[in-house]
């Protein structure tokens, strides 16, 4: 019993002492007090500008998106060009004639020659 | 009508059996009846886009050309392999992989006018629709009856400069031979390569249309010959280009460029 009253003894003194220092700090709290006592008007208008500063900031940004996928494009384009390559036929005409002479002046090739409308009309 | 439809190259390692393949089976795939045959007697290669490995349990080009068999004998259906259903059919007529009969065809030749009379009773035992040859590279007899023979000669190059010589002999030799309709594929393309350009500059030369550009591609190189693009890749740029290729072949008269060139 002796220790319960000692508790509550304490308790009580911690309180007294507890809300004389929170006391102290009531004035710094004001603000809080003030803010509550904005209008619905001024509010709504700070958000505006909020707002208004968000999405200059947004446009901002969407123009440096932009910019870069533009540079970006650019790059890959001029890549591509300079990767694309044509590739020129050069062929030797002179040899070409040779190796057909050799071809065309077999035996075979002038008998196949002759024989060629009728090999493609041959049924069997 | 049938048609016979010879795939050459002047050079070897231009991927003629690949497109001669992936052409037969996009066809057969639209429902018609189609032969493979390989010409390539001293080099045989496109029984490996068939997955066929071993040609001793079956007849082969070697033995109608011997006359062991007949040639109809010698063909081999793989459309169920392949999974082509319905009306669409897929004969393949190998050659020989024997060494001994590769030597043979090297050291004795053979009788080439059995080549011509052979297509042609493929052609009718089979029914066929299409029959395509695909022939050994450079201008050898039985490459010259084919290209004489076909209703259409594709020819086969890489942007090359040895394919682009050797493509201007077998334009020379087929226009000699009076061939009606012969048009090149451009295989093997870089990406870096302007495309359009390319195919007017080729146009340009030879004066023969281009039938369609292939895009060289990995896909294709990683398959390592064991089946076929078309049916392993569906949806590839280099399946619709062997597509657009087909539907040309089948459809002269609505010819679609590869390339739209302004």
């Amino acid at each position: 019993m002796a220790t319960a009253n000692a508790s509550t003894l304490n308790w009580t003194v911690f309180m007294e002492v507890a809300l004389k220092n929170l006391l102290l700090f009531l004035p710094t709290l004001q603000p809080s007090r003030k803010f509550i006592t904005y209008s619905l008007e001024d509010t709504q208008a700070q958000l505006r500008a909020e707002i208004g500063d968000m999405k200059r900031e947004l446009a901002a940004l969407k123009q440096e998106k932009a910019a870069l996928e533009l540079l970006l494009l650019t790059t890959k384009t001029e890549a591509n060009k300079r990767q694309i390559q044509e590739m020129p036929i050069a062929i030797n005409l002179d040899k070409i004639a040779h190796q057909v002479a050799e071809i065309t002046q077999t035996d075979y090739f002038q008998q196949l020659q002759a024989e060629v409308e009728s090999l493609r009309n041959f049924h069997c | 009508m049938s048609k016979m439809i010879a795939i050459h190259s002047f050079r070897g390692g231009t991927g003629k059996s690949n497109l001669t393949a992936n052409l037969a089976v996009a066809i057969a795939l639209q429902g018609h009846r189609v032969a493979v045959v390989d010409t390539d007697l001293q080099s045989p290669g496109i029984h490996a886009l068939f997955n066929i490995d071993d040609t001793r349990k079956h007849q082969t080009l070697n033995d109608y050309l011997w006359n062991h068999s007949s040639i109809s004998d010698a063909a081999w259906d793989c459309s169920s392999d392949l999974g082509i259903k319905g009306k669409g059919k897929v004969f393949l007529i190998p050659s020989s992989l024997n060494a001994n009969e590769i030597a043979r065809i090297d050291s004795e030749g053979y009788k080439v006018s059995l080549l011509n009379s052979g297509f042609r009773r493929l052609i009718q035992d089979l029914q066929l629709d299409y029959l395509f040859i695909d022939t050994h590279p450079g201008i050898s007899r039985e490459t010259l009856l084919s290209i004489a023979i076909s209703d259409l000669v594709l020819v086969i190059l890489r942007p090359d400069r040895q394919d682009f010589q050797g493509t201007a002999v077998t334009v020379d030799v087929a226009r000699q031979l009076t061939v009606q309709n012969i048009m090149l594929v451009i295989n093997k393309v870089p990406s870096k390569i302007d495309f359009c350009t390319l195919q007017q500059q080729v146009e340009k030369t030879y004066q023969v249309p281009v039938a369609g550009h292939l895009p060289l591609v990995e896909d294709m190189a990683l398959l390592s010959s064991s089946g076929l693009f078309c049916l392993k890749y569906p949806t590839h740029p280099l399946t619709q280009g062997f597509n657009q290729m087909a539907a040309n072949i089948l459809n002269p008269q609505t010819y679609i460029a590869p390339i739209l060139c302004s």
